[in-house]
This record gives C-alpha cells, structure tokens and sequence, in this order.
C-alpha cells in the first residue's frame, strides 16, 4: 500500500488501524471539535488527539431527539455517530465556544455520551493581547486537568517536543500543498483533502513519516494537464473528501482551501519564542481566522485572496452548511470583495450528508460554465 | 458629521404617537403599555435631528454608555421588534436581507443588516456588538456589516463562563469600550452624567425585580402584554427617567392588585410560563391566550433580568463593572453564551416558583441554540416540575413561517387537551 492509499483509508472511517494499536497499547485517544484546540498539549500528556467528525453518517434519528432541524447537519452527525458508539474508543472529548450549535453539543454530549473525561475551553473571539492572556491562561487550566485527569506530568520539554513535531506536520503539509500550486498539480483536491483529513485520526509522529513518503512518491507522478478550471473551496466544516470528488467530477481541479479540515488546519507553524503556553496561545489565535472571530472578518478575505493569487484561482466555491450563521453571514462581504476583484464565486448551500450530489453538480456545472472554461 | 437619513425613524416615530393617540383615546388603561417602544424613537428622533453621532448596537448591550455621551443608540434589533408589529412588519427587510445572507439567520439580525443596506436609516458611525452573546446570528452581522460599510467597530469578547474571572474580563473589554466611543466622538465620558444615567437605570432595575417578585402571586397582578413590553423597554430605554417612572408604574399597579387580591384578569384559569421566545409580530396572541383561555404569562424567559441594581456608583471602575456584570448576566445572553446547566436551572425555576400550570415553548426559528436545548429543557421540566410543555417553531418576528392563527391552533389543541 503507498502511503497516499494508506492516507486515504485512514481519512474514509472514523476508527481506523492507527486507532486500534493505539488503543492496543493501553494508551488513551482524546476526541477534539475544533482546530482552535492546540493538539500539541494532548500530545505533550501522552494523548492521541483525534479530531471528531463525522464521515459515514447518512440519517441522524437519534440525534435528531435532542437537535432540531435548525441545527448544523455536521453537529447533528458527530451527535449520531457518538450515541450510536462509534466513538467508543475516546477516553475523553475537548471542546469550545466554536460556534452555538458545538456549545450545545458538548452539553448533550456530556449528557448522553459521558466520556469519561471531558473539558471545554473558552476560545476569545479577539486577538489583541487580552485575548492572547486569557487564552494562554485557559491553556494552562486545560494542561493542569489533563495532568490530574490522566495522572501525567506535562513538562515544557514535552511541550516543546510535540511543538516541534506538529511543526514538522504543518512544514511537511505545506509542501503538500505547493505540489498543488504548480501549472500541472501533482494532486487532485480530493487526494490533498484526503491527506489533511488523515492528518487528525492520526498520531502526528506516524503521520509524519506517512507525510515523507507521500511527498517522495508523489514528487514522482506526471502533473495533472488536463484539468479545467483551478477552483478554491472555503466556507463550512469539510471532513469528507468525497465532497471535494464531487466538485472536481464536474471538470475542475480543486488546488487550495480555506478550510478548517484544511489549510487553515496548518498553514502558519506555532513559533517558539517565549513562555509556550503563550506561544500556543498566540499562534493559535493569530492563524488564518474563522468568522467565530468577531472582530477580525475582514480577515477571511485577506486570506481568500492570497490563496487566489498564490493557487493561481479560476474561481472559488463557498459552501455553507445550513444554519452555519457564521459562514452564512459572511457572505455578505466575500461576495462583495471578491466581485471587486473580478473573483468569480460561487456560494453553495448544502447539508453535511453528501446525498445532495446531484444539485451541488448542477450547481458546479453551471459555475464553471459561467466562468467560462468549463 | 454629515447628515444622516431620519426619514423612516421620524416615519415610525409619528407612527407611534399617532398610534398612543389612538390608545389613548379608545383604550386609555391600555396607553402606557405603549409608551416605551414610542418614547424609544422619540429620543432617537430627538438625537438624529440634533445631528448627535449614531451607534448602531446589539441590544443585549444595555444603552446606559450611549445616553452618558450624547451618541444617538440605534438597535436594529429592539427597533425591528417594534416595527415588526406594524401591519406592513418587516417583510421587505427581510427580502433584502435574504438576497445576501442565508435565510436562516435570525430575523432580527436579518432586519438589522438589511435596515443598514436599505439606506432607510441613519448610517452608523459606529458599530457595537457582543461576541457569541447570545448567538452566532448576532456575532457576525455587525462585523460583516462594519467591513461592508467601512464604519470602526468595537467588539465586546464573551466568556464562556459566569465566574469573576470572567466578569473582569469582560470588564476590561467595558472599559476599552469607553476609550473608543471617546475616540470616535471626540469627547471625554463625563462622569457625573454617566452616575446620572447609572442611578437612573438602578432605579429603574430595582422595580424590575420587585415587578418580577409580585409575578409570582396568585393571580398573577401583571399582564402578557405588558410583561412581554417590559422585556423590551430596558434594552431601548436603560438609564432614561422615563424608565423608572414606566416600570415604577408597572409595580405599583401591579401591587395594588396584589393588595386588593386581584389579578390582572378577571379569572386566572392558567398560569403560563413562557420559556423561550414570545409573538412579538403579533402580541394579540398572548391576549387571545387571556381572553379565550383564562391563560396568563406570568414570566418570560426574555423578562428574567436578575442582575441587582449597581451598588457602588462613586467610581468609574464600579459603574463599568456593574454594567458589564448587567450585559453578561442579560437574559438571552447569559442563557446561550455559556453552558445550558443556567438555563435548565432557571426555566425549572420559572416553572416552580412562579406555579406555572403549563410552559411554553414558542421556539423561534433564529434561536438555534434554543432548539438544541429543547429536549433536555422538557425533560428537565417534566422531572423536575412536572408540567407538561407545548413545542411549536414560529418565527418572533416574520409571520411568514407561522401566522398567528396557525400559531393560535397550536394553543388552542394543546390548552384543549390539558384542561
């Protein structure tokens, strides 16, 4: 098996090999529900972070109990998912003030699921240096819980160690990436989504040397040439690569993101200089933003446009998971800068279940029409 | 400062007072319970045609600052709620809204965002909002419309958590807050005033929670409407005199009744606790309920202001950390923001202390944490109270997604089938 089919198993379940001889080895996995939850903390504990989705689900009726239609259909699915037990192997779940719908989870999560060990931090919405000292602090009260809770020692050596692997993680993704912003991309956007997603249900030091191996193998295949349009994906959660498969079976090539099960996952490294706790803290506050971040929308667009002028971007596809306010509300402005820059875009509504293919084909189809290489 | 557009809030404004005209003239005991929403936009009108610069902010963010520092407070919200009563409501707010943001969002954020897009009322040179307090709706369509317009904005960060900790925090973000209205406006806050208007909004505070405590009588000595007014009035008016003298009112008919061992209708049948949102398009609704039924709300979730009035008003430190403490502990705000434990506790308080015969859930479509907290809020009241709870969704503004009379039917099967 290559490493890139490797990847691409891991990233198509929820348990997954790396899972069972984790658990065979007696040591614990903790499920997370954000990106902005630093894994270099579970990591420096001995812990297998593993960053909850839910790929596989299809019908949500035993969620559909405690969430009403109104709610995010990807909360509602990791909601299934985990009263159904197929999340059964976590020794504990992290989670935040990401956006309402993930507040509630976590308090029926909690409920209903009981995990034997749960945590949630408060996440500010700003970045100025008060919220950089509040999160440093709320970090700092996350580590001392773990300590207590799965009776280890987190030290600064072990800090700075998981610092420096997950470091390696986002340098080596990088490079996953630029393979991509080339004329002829050495991979698809399903496969590069693929290799992100697997990035989370993997342990980082395996996931590594899984990484190298893709990069040397792939740094080997023809460039893709006959592709359409290079389109950009942003907007809602994305925990399925298949969704991505679905856009590019329209005749395009999906070479950057701004996802959170994507670039945004790893695209600035976590720098050293200081107290760590501060440097998580900061580093994770300061990376490319979601609009959970009140104060720093004009941000996203900051962001969109380097990708569409690094990745080369024909045109830019954003989808939003009904009911996401959050992404919903930014649409007003993403539409507005990017029609000043001739960026033509795309905005999507779908649900997280990936049953409504066909519109979002129709939909695709007609976009690259319009944009005129389709 | 430019002159701005006042032509819809001197529309509206003239709207109210003709309408407390005819009230007043028909229905002379029903007038007061019109008066906050017109003396809301007839201080707003006042102040836009005194050219006072204007702050459009989220109104969990109680006015007090705004009144201190001669900034005209314009909260699309508290006025989307009033305007979303008139006949015409606020249908073609919501069409504009719809045609650049999902039409999921929150219908009074929608109307907020769309009241900025329309040109109909005056441009903010200010945007002030909360951070996740108490919905995402909320969070994100005063940052997106700050970038769109190109107008500064402030934000105030939420913690998650009701602890001292968190209180400081937020108390810090307060104090920022100062800094830039004074920037923005040019002016230092006045601190004798901002104590004026503090006193004003304690005193005011203090007969909200006498009002509260005389709700729990039997009968109930207040009305639906009037209480589902009273919700409203301190999120406009706070740190106004008229406010102490409406809700000082609101308290001592409401004590008189007590006092004569009446209620506010002629035979209490029912007591309602109404445990989400309330009809705001349509308040006849709760009337028809009092009519039809015997049925009176005798708390709203929206009503529950629990904060004490500021103690200590001698310094600048103590008046900004009363007032973040007030924001924080805002209902709504402190029921979404933080863990759902608040608001399971306090609606089975509502339930049990205030001997409510059945609750309701008016679940407004907007609210999706509401929603996400419905089933553990049912079975909490039926543990722990024992009442049963009627469930339908609406929208609290927009009667497109349920009329009142579809939502009339859904009270009336389930008053029929528990009485």
């Amino acid at each position: 098996m290559t490493s890139l089919e490797e990847l691409s198993e891991i990233s198509k379940t929820i348990a997954n090999p790396a899972v069972d001889k984790w658990k065979a080895q007696g040591k614990p996995i903790v499920g997370f529900f954000c990106s902005y939850i630093p894994e270099e903390i579970l990591h420096a504990a001995g812990i297998f972070p593993y960053r909850i989705k839910a790929k596989g689900c299809t019908n949500t009726p035993a969620a559909d109990a405690f969430l009403a239609p109104v709610n995010c259909s990807f909360v509602r699915s990791c909601l299934e998912l985990a009263l159904e037990g197929s999340y059964g192997f976590l020794d504990g779940v992290v989670s935040m003030n990401s956006c309402e719908h993930i507040r509630r989870l976590y308090d029926i999560w909690k409920r209903k699921v009981k995990t034997p060990y749960s945590h949630f931090l408060c996440v500010p919405h700003k970045t100025d240096e008060e919220a950089v000292n509040w999160y440093r602090d709320e970090l700092a009260i996350f580590k001392a819980g773990l300590e207590k809770a799965f009776g280890v020692s987190i030290t600064e050596e072990s800090i700075r160690n998981s610092i420096a692997v997950h470091n390696e993680t986002r340098d080596l993704l990088r490079k996953v990436y630029e393979l991509r912003q080339r004329e002829t991309p050495l991979l698809t956007g399903k496969e590069a989504h693929e290799i992100v997603v697997a990035a989370m249900a993997t342990p980082k030091e395996d996931y590594n040397r899984l990484l190298k191996g893709l990069l040397e193998e792939v740094g080997k295949r023809e460039g893709i040439s006959a592709h359409g349009p290079r389109l950009m994906v942003m907007g809602s959660v994305i925990d399925d690569p298949d969704y991505i498969g679905i856009i590019e079976d329209m005749g395009c090539l999906v070479v950057t993101d701004a996802l959170c099960f994507g670039s945004r996952y790893f695209w600035e490294p976590v720098k050293t200089n200081g107290d760590l706790m501060e440097c998580l803290a900061r580093s994770y506050l300061k990376r490319p933003v979601c609009p959970r971040m009140s104060e720093d929308i004009g941000q996203i667009v900051t962001y969109t446009k380097e990708m569409v002028e690094k990745f080369n971007i024909d045109g830019v596809i954003m989808e939003r998971i009904r009911c996401c306010d959050l992404w919903g509300g930014t649409t007003l402005i993403l539409q507005k800068r990017l029609d000043e820059r001739n960026i033509p875009l795309l905005v999507v509504d779908r649900e997280y279940m990936t049953s409504g293919a066909g519109q979002m084909s129709t939909r695709v189809g007609a976009f690259l029409e319009m944009i005129g290489r389709g | 400062m430019t002159q701005k557009n006042i032509r819809e809030i001197e529309n509206v404004h003239n709207s109210m007072q003709g309408l407390l005209k005819h009230v007043g003239s028909k229905y002379p005991e029903r007038k007061w319970m019109y008066e906050p929403a017109a003396k809301y936009f007839e201080l707003l009108y006042e102040d836009l045609v005194q050219n006072k610069p204007v702050a459009w902010y989220f109104f969990l963010l109680t006015p007090e600052l705004f009144r201190a520092m001669d900034i005209a407070p314009f909260s699309g919200e508290y006025a989307g709620s009033v305007i979303s009563s008139f006949p015409e409501g606020i249908i073609k707010y919501m069409e504009l809204a719809e045609q650049h943001v999902p039409d999921s969002l929150c219908a009074i954020n929608k109307y907020t965002l769309a009241a900025a897009l329309s040109g109909d009322f005056p441009y903010p040179d200010m945007l002030i909002h909360i951070a996740a307090h108490p919905c995402d709706s909320a969070s994100i369509v005063y940052p997106v419309l700050a970038e769109y317009l190109g107008v500064p904005q402030f934000c105030l960060d939420t913690p998650y958590l009701d602890d001292e900790k968190s209180h400081r925090y937020f108390a810090s973000q307060f104090s920022k807050l100062i800094s830039f209205l004074e920037e923005q406006t040019n002016q230092k806050l006045d601190f004798d005033r901002l104590r004026q208007v503090v006193e004003y909004s304690n005193q005011a505070q203090e007969y909200v929670l006498k009002a509260n405590e005389l709700r729990k009588e039997v009968p109930c000595p207040i009305s639906s409407r009037s209480s589902a007014t009273a919700a409203g009035a301190i999120l406009g008016l706070a740190g106004t005199p008229f406010l102490v003298d409406w809700y000082k009112k609101q308290y001592e008919m409401a004590l008189e009744r007590v006092q004569r061992n009446e209620g506010a209708l002629p035979e209490e049948k029912l007591r309602v606790a109404m445990i989400w949102s309330s009809t705001f398009f349509d308040l006849g609704v709760l009337e028809w309920m009092e009519r039809e039924y015997g049925a009176v709300v005798v708390m709203d979730l929206l009503n529950l202001w629990i904060n004490e009035p500021i103690e200590d008003t001698s310094s600048l430190s103590k008046i900004v950390h009363g007032l973040a403490s007030k924001t924080l502990k805002a209902p709504m705000g402190r029921h979404g923001r933080g863990p759902v434990d608040t608001l399971l506790e306090e609606v089975v308080g509502i339930c049990r202390d205030y001997k409510a015969d059945v609750a309701i859930f008016a679940g407004h479509v907007g609210c999706k944490y509401g929603w996400a907290s419905a089933k553990l809020l049912k079975d909490a009241i039926k543990e722990e109270v024992g009442i049963p709870t009627l469930f339908f969704d609406f929208d609290a503004y927009d009667p497109r997604v349920a009329s009142s009379e579809t939502i009339k039917a859904k009270i009336e099967q389930f008053f029929d089938t528990y009485l």
